[in-house]
């Protein structure tokens, strides 16, 4: 009787065991690559071999089906993580297993990732990255660099901003739908309030200039001199600071629709008459308006606000242990720097590049047809070359939207000025316990 | 006769011997190193640097830390309530013989319990949205609101939508264990009360009632136990940071943004704890609380 | 006195009908209440991301196909759908077993140490999931299991609550006597506990089991972070990923969840009665 059971716990003791065992060696398999600090150099059909990669939008499909067309051999996998993708790249980079040769870094976590070493330097041999940099808009090629100044990451795209507008509704509230009239109207705060204002009483109500007073938040953050934080303390840029009375006055106005960014809501509020446009950069026509409203070609522009300013942006790089580097490479290289992969980027998808000998090709000529023939990139073009990307810190995209938070409780009169900036520099603190908050 | 005894009893180690092995070998250990890394300083990242008892010092004294267990609590409590109210009130309704399909009332009734909970609070964000969601749609059209109202910026309705969200989801559930708790006892005792002479009313809160507590008890401390988890739902209702003024900021959302999101697994690993401890002595008072007055059976 | 008498039934009568019906309303009412959110969701699964953010959709639309295209185009929501069908079966069968063979031998079998170690496990229950999430991981990377099930499986072998629940049960149906007299004619331990009494705590394994089937199959967090293949992807993983760029395709996202959703409803809906069932014969035997 006992022998039985004693027979039946020890087996699974022993396959418990076993099974450890069994997959510790089977992992076993870690063959150090040849890291080669050169890269031979072939015909394109003679790379061979599999690469992965990651990203949170499904923007590689395209990018993979194009780069197959020059390179047919390189077969690249790519995994679309939708949810929690930064939990995911820094539980998989700290573990070290399973990271992807190539995997891509949005603005808000770029600095982080800079930080940890988990891309490759791309400055160095055998990338020679510095060549493609040069041709780059100063300040993409600016972000993707580390501390040292040294290349890690690469942008195929460059993010300015603008005021997306409905040409109808310019042309029935404000007598002109061109853009450079319209960008004289909101040239300044006040012309931009007093067009919100106008729109307002003339509609009776029903139509707002904004979608939501955040929209303004984004001029004020690129007109800033001063970053979040510096030398580990924690500062607010007056223009930041400004903008507590600024989004009050927005709603006090009744400039802001109260949609809040992003809700399916918001994202339909191009398809009807409640707002006048939305303050996005490059990508909101491709992914924002186009998507939300597809039928309305035609009847948008793009104008500029009272400041420049960009918004977002994806940059990719290179694991740092990866055992296909020279494979990656090809891909990484094509679609930043590959002049007719780009040019024909740009006419199937409408993006903003950022690699500039392309640009110029282009920017001459460009009519967007959604945007009724306006040449949006040579629009672009010039409001990129204003941008200021020394003040983007690591923490950003978190103090944003603490900042949102405590803004908008002076806006919904839950808290007086004072009480807010407090309840901001609480929750600063209290996120980032390491920084000097007065 | 002694030594069967004897020999039998040892049998039990063989029996509960798989459950302790695998517990060891796959739960201990991640409960021990998160205990660990409460003492270091430590991103995911870079280099891990031990620093004492300088997290639980900074939890202590943590405002944060202590909102986010009132949240819970609250959150839990209005859900936690009205669900064993209902529940059990279910349970003895659909015993009636004379109430038919009390089966399918039940599947119905588990079905919220099958969703993601995340599914839900993004269905629900998109209800209560202030200008075009559905609620508000609805109550205008019927005359009720004359403005839409910012049902997600206000604590109370947000704290209540939440509340709301867990009752549905396990209301449910609970009733079905209740329903399993009545079964289990034996109709003799009912005969000889209504030999008695008792009512149904008198049953009801003499006999079931009583009976019912352990099932009851059970039910609470996990509900408990689950409900001082909570985090999918306050994390996709709002904006993820547990806003209107962190109303459903709660223990474990504030762990999870500690960790992922600002990289501080050290100070995130003793809230870990933390939410441990909390639970432990939730647990502890309650079951002496049901537990003591049943004794009195 | 006749007629009073009459009346007074039929009052008794009357009273006791709308009370019926009240009662009916209300599970009626509580039906609707539980279904609609659901209602909702399938619904949007057949409308366009347009329709879906300009607003409550209560008729079905026509964009089925086209999100069925769409969503087959991100993800291989069949394979995410045997991958979850696999991993909740097998930690199902696995909890049903071990947690009853644990049960068991915690409620028949009095050796030393037998509270403690049952408090112990009570108290497992109450560690909370998230971190150790963090440790769970690092484990499994020695133990080169990441991007495996099995991390995801195993864990079904000690469930504290399936422990406690079984416990219960076999403490209040299961008589000594009954045991005994299987020892000693002869039957070995282990026999005794597949033969006999497994038969026995049926019900109460199958309800647990229905909510561990449950739990397994919505588990998100985990294999999330321990599994790397899309391949091996589960359905709420999948389901999550359904983004296009910048915004999640909502008609996609629900089909999605329609899909992970309905079959099991369908098979909660049959099966339950044979669980049900089950509940009912093992307390009525008593």
């Amino acid at each position: 009787m006992c022998k039985s059971f004693k027979k039946i716990i020890t087996c699974f003791v022993l396959i418990v065991m076993m099974l450890s065992i069994f997959t510790a060696c089977g992992s076993k398999s870690d063959s150090t690559s040849k890291d080669s600090k050169t890269f031979t150099n072939k015909g394109n059909e003679e790379y061979k071999g599999t690469i992965n990669l990651w990203s949170w939008t499904d923007e590689p499909k395209y990018m993979i089906t194009q780069f197959n067309k020059a390179y047919p051999n390189i077969n690249v996998k790519f995994t679309q993580i939708g949810q929690d993708y930064p939990t995911k790249m820094k539980t998989v980079l700290q573990a070290g297993t399973g990271v992807p040769d190539l995997f891509v870094g949005e603005l808000k976590y770029v600095k982080q990732w800079l930080e940890i070493d988990a891309w490759d330097n791309l400055s160095a041999s055998p990338y020679n990255a510095e060549d493609i940099a040069k041709n780059q808009m100063e300040y993409v090629q600016k972000l993707g660099r580390d501390k040292d100044g040294n290349l890690r990451a690469l942008s195929w795209q460059a993010t300015p901003g603008g005021f997306w507008y409905k040409r109808s509704m310019a042309k029935q509230y404000f007598g002109t739908d061109d853009p450079d009239k319209i960008s004289k109207m909101m040239s300044t705060i006040d012309g931009l309030f007093d067009m919100g204002e106008k729109l307002y009483s003339k509609s009776n109500g029903k139509t707002h200039l904004l979608t939501n007073w955040q929209d303004l938040y984004w001029l004020q953050y690129g007109s800033r001199t001063k970053p979040w934080v510096k030398d580990g303390s924690l500062i607010i840029d007056q223009s930041l600071m400004d903008f507590f009375d600024l989004a009050k006055n927005a709603r006090k106005e009744n400039l802001d629709a109260k949609l809040t960014a992003w809700t399916p809501a918001w994202n339909n509020a191009a398809n009807n008459s409640s707002i006048f446009g939305y303050i996005l950069p490059t990508w909101g026509l491709q992914y924002v308006i186009k998507a939300s409203a597809p039928k309305s070609e035609g009847d948008w522009a793009i104008a500029k606000g009272p400041t420049s300013y960009f918004q977002g942006g994806t940059w990719m790089g290179i694991y740092k242990n990866s055992k296909n580097k020279e494979l990656a490479w090809q891909f990484l290289k094509y679609i930043t720097s590959n002049e007719d992969y780009l040019k024909q980027y740009v006419a199937d998808k409408g993006d903003f590049v950022s690699y500039i000998p392309v640009i110029n090709t282009i920017s001459d000529n460009y009519k967007d047809k959604f945007c009724g023939g306006q040449n949006t990139y040579k629009f672009f073009k010039e409001e990129a070359s204003k941008i200021n990307s020394a003040v983007i810190t690591k923490y950003d995209d978190d103090i944003n939207s603490l900042y949102f938070n405590a803004v908008g409780l002076y806006v919904d009169g839950k808290a007086t000025k004072d009480k807010a900036l407090t309840t901001f520099k609480k929750d600063v603190k209290n996120a980032y316990p390491d920084l000097k908050v007065e | 006769m002694k030594r069967l005894k004897i020999k039998t009893e040892g049998y039990g180690y063989f029996f509960i011997a798989p459950y302790f092995i695998t517990f060891l070998v796959l739960q201990l250990y991640p409960i021990l190193y998160t205990f660990f890394i409460s003492f270091t300083k430590w991103d995911g990242m870079t280099k891990m640097t031990f620093v004492g008892l300088e997290n639980y010092n900074r939890l202590i004294r943590d405002d944060v830390f202590y909102k986010t267990i009132g949240n819970t609590w609250i959150i839990w409590i209005a859900n936690v309530i009205p669900q064993m109210v209902l529940a059990v009130l279910l349970a003895v309704v659909l015993n009636y013989k004379k109430i038919k399909g009390s089966d399918f009332f039940k599947s119905i009734f588990y079905l919220p319990n099958l969703v993601t909970a995340t599914s839900i609070g993004v269905l629900f964000s998109v209800i209560l949205d202030w200008q075009t969601g559905s609620l508000n749609r609805i109550l205008i059209a019927i005359g009720i609101l004359k403005q839409p109202v910012n049902w997600l910026n206000s604590p109370f309705y947000t704290r209540g939508t939440t509340s709301l969200i867990q009752w549905w989801m396990w209301f449910g559930y609970s009733t079905i264990i209740f329903d399993a708790g009545i079964k289990a006892i034996s109709n003799d005792i009912y005969e000889a009360a209504i030999v008695d002479g008792a009512n149904r009313r008198q049953t009801f809160w003499k006999i079931t009632l009583p009976l019912l507590r352990p099932t009851v008890l059970y039910s609470t401390i996990t509900s408990l136990i689950g409900g001082m988890q909570i985090f999918d739902i306050p994390m996709t209702l709002t904006d993820g940071l547990g806003n209107p003024q962190q109303s459903i900021l709660t223990m474990v959302l504030y762990l999870y943004n500690t960790s992922f999101k600002r990289n501080n697994y050290g100070y995130g690993a003793a809230i870990s704890y933390g939410l441990f401890v909390i639970i432990l002595i939730a647990s502890i008072i309650l079951f002496k609380f049901i537990n003591r007055k049943s004794l009195y059976d | 006195m006749r007629n009073l008498d009459i009346i007074t039934q039929n009052r008794n009568r009357s009273w006791k009908f709308t009370k019926n019906i009240l009662t009916y309303l209300f599970l009626i009412i509580l039906s609707i209440i539980c279904f609609i959110p659901f209602y909702i969701m399938i619904i949007n699964a057949t409308h366009s991301n347009v329709e879906i953010n300009n607003g409550l959709n209560l008729l079905p639309g026509r964009y089925l196909l086209d999100n069925y295209k769409r969503m087959s185009e991100s993800i291989n929501i069949w394979k995410g759908f045997s991958n979850s069908l696999l991993i909740s079966i097998v930690s199902t069968l696995l909890t049903a077993y071990f947690a009853s063979l644990t049960a068991y031998g915690f409620a028949k079998f009095k050796f030393r140490g037998n509270k403690v170690l049952y408090w112990f496990v009570l108290s497992t229950m109450m560690v909370p999931g998230q971190l150790g999430l963090i440790g769970y991981f690092q484990l499994n990377k020695k133990l080169g299991l990441l991007d495996t099930y099995l991390p995801l499986i195993l864990p079904a072998i000690a469930n504290g609550n399936a422990v406690f629940w079984i416990n219960s049960y076999i403490g209040s149906s299961i008589s000594n006597s009954l045991i005994e007299s299987a020892r000693i004619d002869g039957c070995q331990e282990l026999k005794i506990f597949n033969k006999i009494i497994l038969p026995l705590i049926v019900p109460a394994i199958a309800t647990i089991s229905i909510f561990n089937f449950v739990a397994s199959w919505n588990d998100f967090m985990r294999p999330l972070v321990l599994i790397f293949s899309p391949s091996k992807f589960t359905l709420p993983v999948l389901v999550a990923n359904l983004r296009g760029t910048y915004t999640r395709d909502f008609g996609a996202t629900y089909l999605g969840i329609a899909i992970s959703v309905v079959p099991i409803m369908i098979a909660y809906v049959f099966l339950s009665r044979y669980i049900l069932n089950g509940l009912t014969i093992g307390a009525v035997k008593e």
